[in-house]
């Protein structure tokens, strides 16, 4: 039975928006102009490809739904109160195999020793065999090394079979759209002279195609990020964990918009007291340091649903409403940066002629802001947007950290980190919660960043006049 | 004395694939004027900056030579190249406000030239910055030398530039449009100012213009360039007593005058309507100053002070007046876009001034503007047929998609472009189709009066010509009446019943165009007439 939570419905809004964009996009040649510079950029396309992968498994972990029972009760069929995503589905090998308590990446043996009782009746302290990392081996002090590399080459090979047929279609849908020989299609991507840098996506394809395989197969054997305290896999940790990054990305936007763009352009465009009161908004709310207020503004919450826990029926519901709370919360406190951007941009465009002329013609006020001014300031909302993105998932990481962040329930990189201050000190070190929260969060935000780079270089007037 | 100072031999530049400049020729003497004449694009400016080889990076000298005293600059290493920019080849630009540093006192600027060309560093540096400012007619330099950029008009800022540009001494002053920013009257000094400069030093002047008037005044030689070549090299005399290429007769013949429009005017018709359109009174627009925390009026500026005039239908009134002496607020005082403070505008016996926002509304159709740069008035991200429309749908003219449709498409017609081009962007045509495509939207509501606020003063002079007749042909066809603001006594002769000359916010001199351009009466009119170069075909 199919769940659909509030963060849920509003990411699938958003991807319904961000289609329409693309559609109204494409019949505009204008506006399709600086996009192409995009799609020629090499290190735009290499980071979309990334970013896509990511999104993906973000989507995925967006649809829930109540797993059946397994045995029910009177042959009617019942679900359970949990709640799960089409991803857990998919890595359900990872959620289910857990061990008992921390053990290191690829580790056959628990990471601390255990009182174990023998057969004989004595006991031993020594460290445990794990329930399933690397359980399938007789002796995994021989045995390990050759079985990893064997599943690597294994892995490798059928991905390369996967990343040939994939080139293939890729090849037949270019040739047939231009309709060019098949040859003269792959001369020309390796030579770079398709419009699109082909040859640096299927690259960038392919070796993530890679890497995705062999953890796949790899999990299906071993922990290959470790286990974390409780046992769990942090592989499992970290990609559940990707999905909250993006939304706390993209749904503080959908949030911060409305606000920043209503307020910027009417306070740019009719200047006097509208202009006063938006003004004194945003300086009174810019000079109360953020933190304070998502601190005071998370507690209230979390006051709230304490003492309303009937209307929060599960454990997802709970986390799910806070983490929508933290979305709404940094919207409302990063809304004031692009709103002064598109107000001093609005106040430039209201004098230009094109603007006096559709006054003079006694076009009214909103159909010349959103007709005029809108499509005009356009750019600045697209690059403000994608550079804040990643700000914001690393904001989610600091606020998680010290606690006013997302329900510690909730898989995220700042619960990871957070909790990685205990293991960092504990003797010996457990480094690969947070080696593994960096890297998957280092990996979003440079492709996010490397991303933006390309979109501020093709829609910023100001970049694209210095290159003519 | 003619020695050659400069020679320039097939020189070649190009934009990636596209030449600029197309291998041109030409020689400057010691102590002469060269005029590099042409209009927008045509590579004058590009070949200025490949003699001192500050080219964008775009750009690439494919061949050619710059020989300057028996050097080839363009052979020079950059070490060398940068004593010879600012030192034997000095440089002006058109704009003086973006040519100087706004934070550094001019005279410190003047000074750095010095110090870095001549070695003159501390007092004696100062000694010499003075008396730059001096010999280019700065008052008090002593005390200016002190001041910043801000300070100084821009009349003033273009002196600071040509200071600056003698420094080095140069033997050779690059002038790139040095007045083109500047009003008529402070046009006039700079370039007296320069001739003055080039006999007390014997300095040889490269000078870029497009207009044919300031090339009359300054040339001992001409050179026409169109599309990347001098297509035409002549002493002064004899290229303007007789131009030989085609494109220089074009030029010539471009030139709005009364002698073109008398003869326009005898087939034109003449039983008009002549009742009263539009009535002034006394109208202000005064802008206030506002100053301290609770923004309390300390003052005003009036930008438009009192001033009266009729219209008559079918007729062309001009405001001409310098940059600052407030037509263009006028213009828009009488549009309504700016709401007058005191004062009356009667039209057809209505006060619009008097009007609401939502009445006011309804009577837009009336009154429309066309305004001077044809780049920022269309929205870049809006088909031309969407612009023209636009008007139409606020107005509520034409009930169906499909009239309005038929009506841009006869508008585009009737302004000489093609039906086809309503599905384009504005950046896809060129500056004087884009003022057509102005001045179909501005018809598109059919009005009765339209404002033209310098229509083609940001125009080429052969597209200037093509709009003005297109606008008097518009007049006579619809008996339009138009209310033109420029300040280029030219267009006015040509165009203008009436002229009203503007000083300071009033009108200091009205009266039919004779009398007021050949009989002026104030004194203002008289000194802004002397400012005008002249091109005397004649001698």
């Amino acid at each position: 039975m199919p769940v659909i939570l509030w963060t849920d419905g509003l990411i699938f809004l958003l991807l319904f928006m961000v289609i329409m964009f693309v559609f109204h996009v494409r019949r505009h040649e204008h506006l399709r102009r600086p996009w192409r510079t995009v799609l020629r950029s090499r290190v735009a396309m290499a980071s979309a490809v990334i970013l896509s992968i990511y999104l993906l498994i973000g989507l995925l972990d967006s649809l829930h739904f109540h797993p059946k029972l397994e045995n029910p009760k009177d042959g009617v069929t019942q679900y359970s109160s949990q709640i799960k995503s089409v991803f857990d589905v998919v890595v359900s090998h990872l959620q289910e195999n857990d061990e008992k308590t921390y053990s290191a990446p690829f580790a056959a043996y628990q990471y601390s020793k255990e009182t174990i009782e023998k057969e004989d009746g004595s006991t031993v302290r020594e460290y445990p065999r794990l329930e399933f990392g690397g359980a399938h081996l007789a002796d995994p002090e021989i045995e390990k090394k050759s079985d990893i590399i064997h599943i690597i080459l294994k892995s490798s090979f059928k991905s390369l079979l996967v990343f040939f047929l994939l080139c293939l279609f890729v090849l037949w849908r270019i040739a047939k759209n231009k309709g060019w020989l098949i040859r003269d299609t792959l001369s020309s991507i390796i030579r770079g002279q398709t419009e699109a840098p082909w040859f640096v996506i299927l690259f960038t394809l392919g070796f993530s195609l890679w890497f995705l395989l062999t953890a796949w197969d790899l999990s299906h054997f071993y922990h290959i990020f470790g286990t974390d305290k409780v046992g769990q896999d942090v592989f499992y940790q970290a990609m559940k964990s990707i999905r909250t990054g993006l939304i706390i990305g993209t749904l503080t936007t959908l949030v911060m918009l409305p606000f920043a763009v209503l307020m910027g352009i009417s306070a740019g465009y009719f200047r006097g007291w509208v202009d006063d009161i938006i003004q004194y908004i945003y300086t009174t709310l810019n000079s109360i340091p953020g933190v304070l207020l998502i601190a005071a503004s998370i507690l209230m919450l979390q006051v709230y649903m304490s003492n309303n826990a009937e209307e929060f029926t599960s454990l997802a519901a709970r986390s799910d409403m806070r983490l929508l709370f933290l979305c709404i919360i940094l919207g409302v406190t990063s809304w004031t940066g692009l709103c002064r951007l598109l107000r001093g941009e609005t106040m430039k465009l209201r004098e230009v002629d094109y603007i006096q002329a559709a006054q003079a013609f006694g076009v009214g006020n909103m159909t010349i802001i959103m007709r005029h001014i809108l499509p005009n300031v356009m750019h600045i909302i697209l690059i403000s947007v994608v550079l804040d993105f990643s700000g914001l998932v690393l904001a989610e990481a600091v606020l998680s950290y010290i606690n006013i962040g997302v329900d510690p329930s909730m898989n995220s990189w700042g619960n990871m980190i957070n909790s990685a201050r205990m293991e960092m000190a504990r003797e010996p070190i457990v480094w690969w919660s947070l080696v593994a929260a960096f890297v998957f969060m280092f990996v979003l935000v440079l492709a996010a960043n490397l991303f933006s780079d390309a979109i501020r270089d093709a829609f910023d007037p100001r970049l694209r006049e210095r290159e003519e | 004395m003619t020695e050659v100072l400069l020679e320039i031999s097939d020189l070649k530049v190009s934009f990636g694939s596209t030449p600029a400049v197309d291998g041109i020729d030409l020689v400057i003497n010691r102590g002469e004027t060269f005029v590099l004449l042409g209009e927008s694009g045509c590579g004058k400016s590009i070949s200025a900056m490949s003699i001192m080889r500050l080219l964008p990076n775009s750009a690439k000298i494919e061949s050619g030579k710059v020989v300057l005293d028996g050097e080839d600059l363009l052979q020079l290493p950059e070490s060398e190249m940068r004593q010879i920019r600012g030192g034997k080849v000095g440089m002006i630009f058109q704009e003086p406000q973006t040519s100087l540093n706004p934070v550094m006192t001019i005279g410190d600027q003047i000074a750095e030239s010095l110090s870095w060309h001549k070695k003159i560093k501390g007092k004696t540096a100062r000694g010499r910055v003075i008396e730059l400012l001096d010999s280019v007619g700065i008052t008090e330099p002593d005390r200016r030398y002190d001041e910043y950029p801000h300070q100084f008009s821009g009349g003033m800022k273009q002196r600071v530039m040509i200071a600056m540009a003698l420094a080095g001494e140069p033997e050779l002053l690059i002038a790139d449009e040095p007045s083109t920013a500047l009003d008529v009257t402070i046009q006039a000094q700079v370039l007296d100012l320069l001739l003055k400069l080039q006999k007390e030093r014997n300095m040889a002047i490269l000078f870029i213009t497009h207009d044919l008037g300031v090339a009359a005044k300054m040339a001992n030689h001409v050179g026409v360039m169109y599309a990347g070549k001098i297509v035409e090299t002549a002493p002064r005399n004899q290229f303007f007593k007789k131009p030989k290429h085609p494109y220089s007769q074009k030029l010539f013949d471009a030139l709005p005058s009364k002698i073109k429009r008398e003869q326009e005017e005898l087939n034109q018709k003449t039983d008009q309507d002549k009742s009263v359109l539009l009535e002034v009174k006394n109208l202000d627009v005064h802008f206030p100053i506002k100053t301290g925390f609770f923004k309390k009026v300390t003052g005003y500026v009036k930008a438009v002070n009192n001033i009266s005039m009729t219209l008559e239908r079918g007729q062309t009134i001009a405001m001409v007046g310098e940059s600052g002496s407030g037509k263009t607020t006028f213009g828009k005082g009488v549009l309504q876009l700016i709401r007058p403070t005191n004062g009356s505008v009667l039209f057809e016996g209505t006060d619009l001034a008097s009007l609401s926002p939502a009445e006011l509304r309804k009577r837009r159709t009336d009154i429309q503007i066309i305004f001077q740069d044809p780049y920022s008035s269309m929205n870049p991200r809006m088909i031309v047929g969407d612009i023209i429309e636009e008007g139409m749908i606020a107005q509520k003219i034409g009930k169906t998609k499909k009239e309005r449709l038929k009506r841009v498409e006869e508008l585009l017609e009737q302004v000489g472009l093609e039906k086809e081009h309503r599905l384009r962007y504005p950046h896809e045509f060129s500056g004087g189709q884009r003022q057509r495509i102005c001045i179909a939207r501005a018809l598109a509501v059919d009005p009765k009066l339209i404002i033209c606020d310098e229509p083609t003063s940001a125009l080429d002079v052969s597209v200037q010509s093509q709009i003005l007749t297109l606008l008097k042909d518009l007049q006579n066809r619809l008996g339009l009446t138009y209310l033109f603001i420029t300040h280029n006594l030219g267009v006015v002769e040509y165009i203008a019943h009436k002229v009203a000359v503007m000083y300071q916010g009033e009108i200091v001199e009205y009266g039919d165009v004779e009398q007021v351009l050949y009989h002026p009466q104030h004194a203002y009119t008289q000194k802004l007439l002397a400012a005008i170069p002249v091109i005397e075909t004649g001698t």
